[in-house]
């Protein structure tokens, strides 16, 4: 047997899936073929660059959701919910999690490796991008307290979008004596909100099951889409 | 599921693209970094390779033809001692991936406390389409090319991926036809009859069932109590099944490529080793053993034991089987066997996991014995090194345990840690010449 060989390994076709994932996003909301949604992405068209780390974010929520109990809600914010991101743009996350733990940012870390370095791949006018996410891990404790980003899904003037986030009663905690207090009801920035009436359209129940395959059954995530629409209702199950 | 067309789309982009592991390898770097204050200047040097070296290797195949190979060497950092890591020949080697395994074998000898820096090298070809002459001639022009860097005080290569004692002997050979003098420690890993080590075979084996016994012992649970499943039955998952059977331990389930076994009432391990001098390929496959059914192989990762030993190949535990998997204590003998999304569901479920680059470090452990042996010209029984070997391991667990204890960290990040400071401290130690 080798000596010395790296143990850490990401989930090598989740980029695939989740980028899918955006074209189809993109394709609803923009009325685009997936070749002109490729094409538009090389030549840095802001609007679409937006729309497509929107629906980068859908997938990643709905990836994190198949873990189990370990995450329990995603946001996002920034430029993906406006109309101005551009091929270097990061995707700002907020995740919720029960407790931090120091493998919550290797594994986070290790997927934004894997989705920027397909990224570069993919996006021909995204050559030097280093990171393609801003993850911000919101704990129990911060999200009771609203302290740190837990005070960020409270904002009133940046108010995130909720894309996924789980019914507290399901893994129990602090959080489970009381409803629910994050956003419902984001702000709806002009890109996000033709993005969402889009999607809306194209998937009129708004639960479209889906499935996105991935190698050797790790990248396979189960489960139904988050609930999209006007009103982006975070999804309680 | 997305729709055709998009799938065909990104697809036709992606075709072929790999994550660069010298980048992942800085990653990681990177993410122990908050739990360290390891002043910048230092960081930038441990996030840097002392030396890449790129080399031609012609060869003259045996119909006549001359192809050229090319070749690398990489001294990661030799600020613990002179470089130690594989020299492994295989179609993917690049350099990127040389500069990264010399890195990760930097972190890995100093989590066990050895004297050495991390090295790596190999050759981008494929062994398999050689003969042996070919393969022989591949092996002396590489360590001619690399002569200049590799030494006994300097860095020393052992096997690693299709290379074996044999091509450790040749390398042997030809640097002492090179300098004129007996120079055994230039590499270790080979035949016992040329200075490798007794005990080497046994060793990462034997340093997952000290790793182990060291784990339980810390939980407090009884070794005799305990019900273990191994998957992978080759070198180190045979070897940590025997030898915790000899503790007391009961081993419930083994596996190799033929199959999966289960067992409630125990194995005879040794029984099933003697079954497998005479099977055909030495595989389990046809093992007749009383109260013994076959299962699939996720159905052994998955049994109710208390000690799961992966040790196989890698990404056997995944976000797909971990949530199922419960054993209290898995010890990491394969590199890489679970992947950062299991990692975290474990983690979520308590359960503790001795990670590779600390639980399969017995190799390296034993590599560095034939090293001092040949260094004293001065070989020891197998007995001394079993013991020097648990001895270290043991300590190794040790101190990993209690960084991850102390700082409030996963045993993988407290061993990544541990060696990143150490050579961190060692650098800080010499200063920066001149």
């Amino acid at each position: 047997m080798a000596d010395d060989t790296p143990s850490g390994l990401v989930p090598v076709d989740l980029p695939s899936a989740v980028f899918e994932q955006a074209f189809d996003v993109c394709s609803k909301a923009h009325g685009h073929s997936a070749e002109e949604v490729l094409h538009r992405l090389d030549t840095g068209d802001r609007e679409l660059h937006s729309t497509f780390r929107y629906g980068v974010a859908k997938g990643l929520a709905e990836y994190l959701k198949s873990l189990g109990s370990v995450f329990r809600g995603v946001y996002v914010h920034g430029s993906a919910i406006g109309q101005r991101s551009s091929p270097a743009s990061d995707i700002d996350l907020i995740v919720l999690v029960g407790r931090r733990r120091d493998e919550l940012s290797r594994f986070l870390g290790q997927l934004d490796l894997a989705l920027v370095t397909s990224y570069r791949r993919l996006v021909r006018s995204a050559g030097g991008v280093t990171n393609l996410l801003d993850i911000q891990i919101v704990d129990e404790r911060e999200q009771e307290e609203q302290s740190g980003y837990g005070a960020v899904i409270h904002g009133v003037h940046t108010r995130p979008i909720c894309l996924w986030r789980s019914h507290p009663a399901t893994h129990g905690g602090p959080s489970s004596r009381r409803a629910p207090s994050g956003p419902v009801t984001p702000a709806t920035p002009s890109g996000v909100a033709s993005e969402a009436a889009g999607v809306a359209r194209a998937v009129p129940d708004g639960t479209a099951s889906r499935t996105a395959r991935r190698n050797r059954g790790q990248a396979t995530f189960h489960g139904e889409a988050p609930r999209v629409g006007a009103s982006f209702a975070c999804e309680e199950k | 599921m997305a729709t055709q067309n998009a799938t065909n789309v990104v697809t036709d982009r992606l075709v072929g693209v790999e994550i660069d592991p010298y980048e992942m390898m800085l990653h990681q770097l990177d993410l122990v970094r908050e739990y360290t204050n390891v002043p910048d200047g230092v960081w930038q040097i441990l996030r840097k390779p002392e030396r890449t070296l790129e080399v031609a290797v012609p060869v003259t195949r045996d119909n006549g033809d001359v192809e050229v190979f090319t070749g690398y060497r990489v001294q990661y950092n030799s600020a613990r001692g002179p470089c130690k890591g594989g020299i492994r020949f295989h179609p993917g080697v690049t350099a990127e991936e040389v500069k990264a395994l010399a890195g990760w074998m930097t972190w890995k000898c100093a989590v066990v406390n050895v004297p050495y820096g991390g090295g790596k090298g190999g050759i981008s070809c494929d062994p398999t389409g050689f003969s042996r002459s070919e393969l022989e001639r591949l092996t002396r022009r590489y360590a001619a090319m690399i002569y200049p860097l590799i030494g006994t005080r300097r860095d020393i290569p052992a096997p690693d991926v299709n290379t074996n004692a044999q091509v450790m002997n040749w390398i042997v050979d030809t640097t002492q036809v090179l300098s004129g003098e007996s120079n055994p420690g230039i590499v270790t890993g080979k035949s016992i009859e040329l200075g490798g080590a007794l005990g080497r075979r046994e060793a990462t084996g034997r340093g997952v069932m000290v790793t182990t016994l060291g784990v339980l012992q810390r939980l407090g649970i009884d070794v005799t109590t305990t019900r273990v499943a191994v998957q992978g039955f080759g070198n180190v998952g045979s070897i940590a099944a025997e030898l915790l059977e000899d503790e007391g331990a009961t081993i419930v389930a083994i596996s190799d490529v033929s199959g999966a076994y289960h067992c409630p009432a125990g194995f005879d391990i040794k029984k099933v080793l003697e079954y497998m001098k005479t099977s055909p390929g030495h595989l389990l496959a046809g093992l007749d053993h009383p109260g013994t059914e076959e299962i699939t192989n996720d159905e052994l990762l998955t049994l109710d034991v208390d000690v799961l030993i992966p040790a196989a190949l890698e990404a056997q535990i995944t976000g797909r089987n971990a949530a199922d998997v419960k054993a209290k204590v898995i010890v990491e003998g394969a590199n890489g066997p679970t992947t950062p999304e299991a990692d975290l569901i474990l983690g979520e479920k308590g359960t503790v996991i001795a990670p590779d680059i600390l639980a399969n470090a017995g190799g390296v452990v034993c590599s560095y014995f034939e090293w001092v042996q040949n260094i004293q010209c001065f070989p020891w029984e197998e007995e001394e090194t079993n013991q020097r070997l648990s001895r270290i391991m043991q300590r190794s667990l040790d101190e990993v345990w209690e960084l991850a204890e102390q700082k409030n960290i996963s045993m993988r990040t407290a061993a990544f840690l541990l060696g990143v400071e150490r050579v961190a401290e060692s650098i800080t130690l010499r200063g920066v010449f001149p």
